[in-house]
C-alpha cells in the first residue's frame, strides 16, 4: 500500500534541506529501496524544488509550493508543484554542447537535464497558473 | 583553496560565490575546489564552479575539484562538469601544494 506524504513550503531556498530530509526519510521507510537511489531522490526533489522556488520569483510570498511524495514498495514518485508563471518545456533554449566556449557563459541549464538522468520517469506540465513536475525513481537503479 | 562544508544548494550558493569572486579578485587564478567535506552538491553548484572556470579563465587560470565522494561524483559526471574540469579523488592527488585562495577560504555552511 502506498504511503504518501506531502510537505507544503512557502519558496525560500533555506528550506531545500527540509524537502530532501522529508523526502529522503519517507523513501527510506522502504527497505528495499538502494541507497544509491534515495541520493537520486534527494537531488531531484531539490532540483525541481529549486525550479519552484526561482519560479515564484515574482510572486508576492505567499504562495505555497506543494512537495507531494508517494512511496510505493518498487518507487517512489515526488511531484513538486508551483505557482509560476509556466514555461513550454517543449522550447528551451539548447545550450552549447560542455565543451564549448560558449558554455561557460551559462550557469543554468544543468537542472532539467539532471532531473531526467537521475529519475526513471519525468513529467513536467506547465501553464499561466503554474507549473506541476512528476517524477519517479524506482526502487533499484536499472542494468 | 575554497571548501565547501556541508551543503551546497540554492541557499548556500550566494555565499560560496563571493568566495570565488573574492579568491580571483585576490589574484587566486588557480582554485581548488575541495568538496571533501561537502554533504550534497546539485546542478547549482554545478553553475557555480562553472562560473568560477569562466572567471579564471580569462587571466589563464584553471579549476580542480576534489571529490571522493561516489554521489558527488555521479553529479559531476551526469553533468559532464568533469570534461572541462579536472576532478581528483582527494587533495593529496595534487601535484604540487594547494595554494591557499583567500584568508576567508573556508566556506562554512551547516548542513541539515
Amino acid at each position: 500500500m502506498a504511503g504518501v506524504v506531502e510537505l507544503e513550503i512557502p519558496a525560500r531556498p533555506e528550506l531545500l534541506s527540509l524537502a530532501r530530509l522529508v523526502v529522503a526519510t519517507a523513501a527510506s521507510v522502504e527497505p528495499t529501496f538502494q541507497d544509491e537511489r534515495i541520493e537520486d531522490l534527494r537531488v531531484v526533489v531539490s532540483e525541481a524544488t529549486t525550479n519552484a522556488i526561482a519560479a515564484h520569483a515574482e510572486l508576492s510570498g505567499e504562495e505555497r509550493i506543494i512537495i507531494t511524495c508517494r512511496v510505493e514498495a518498487d518507487r517512489v514518485e515526488v511531484a513538486v508543484r508551483d505557482k509560476g508563471p509556466g514555461f513550454d518545456p517543449g522550447r528551451l533554449q539548447p545550450l552549447p554542447g560542455i565543451t564549448e566556449e560558449a558554455r561557460l557563459d551559462v550557469e543554468g541549464g544543468f537542472g532539467i537535464p539532471l532531473m531526467q538522468s537521475l529519475a526513471d520517469e519525468a513529467e513536467i506540465r506547465s501553464s499561466p497558473e503554474g507549473t506541476s513536475v512528476t517524477l519517479t525513481v524506482h526502487r533499484r537503479r536499472p542494468g | 583553496m575554497l571548501r565547501v562544508l556541508g551543503e551546497l544548494d540554492l541557499s548556500t550558493a550566494p555565499s560560496f560565490r563571493q568566495q570565488i569572486v573574492t579568491a580571483v579578485a585576490d589574484g587566486c587564478h588557480d582554485l581548488v575546489i575541495d568538496l571533501e567535506a561537502t554533504d550534497y552538491i546539485d546542478s547549482v553548484g554545478v553553475g557555480l564552479i562553472l562560473g568560477a572556470l569562466k572567471r579564471v579563465r580569462t587571466h589563464g587560470g584553471s579549476v580542480v575539484v576534489a571529490c571522493g565522494e561516489e554521489r558527488l561524483r555521479r553529479v559531476l559526471e551526469l553533468t559532464e562538469l568533469d570534461r572541462i574540469v579536472r576532478v581528483i579523488g582527494s587533495l593529496e592527488e595534487l601535484d604540487t601544494p594547494a595554494s591557499v585562495a583567500s584568508p576567508g577560504g573556508t566556506a562554512d555552511h551547516p548542513g541539515d
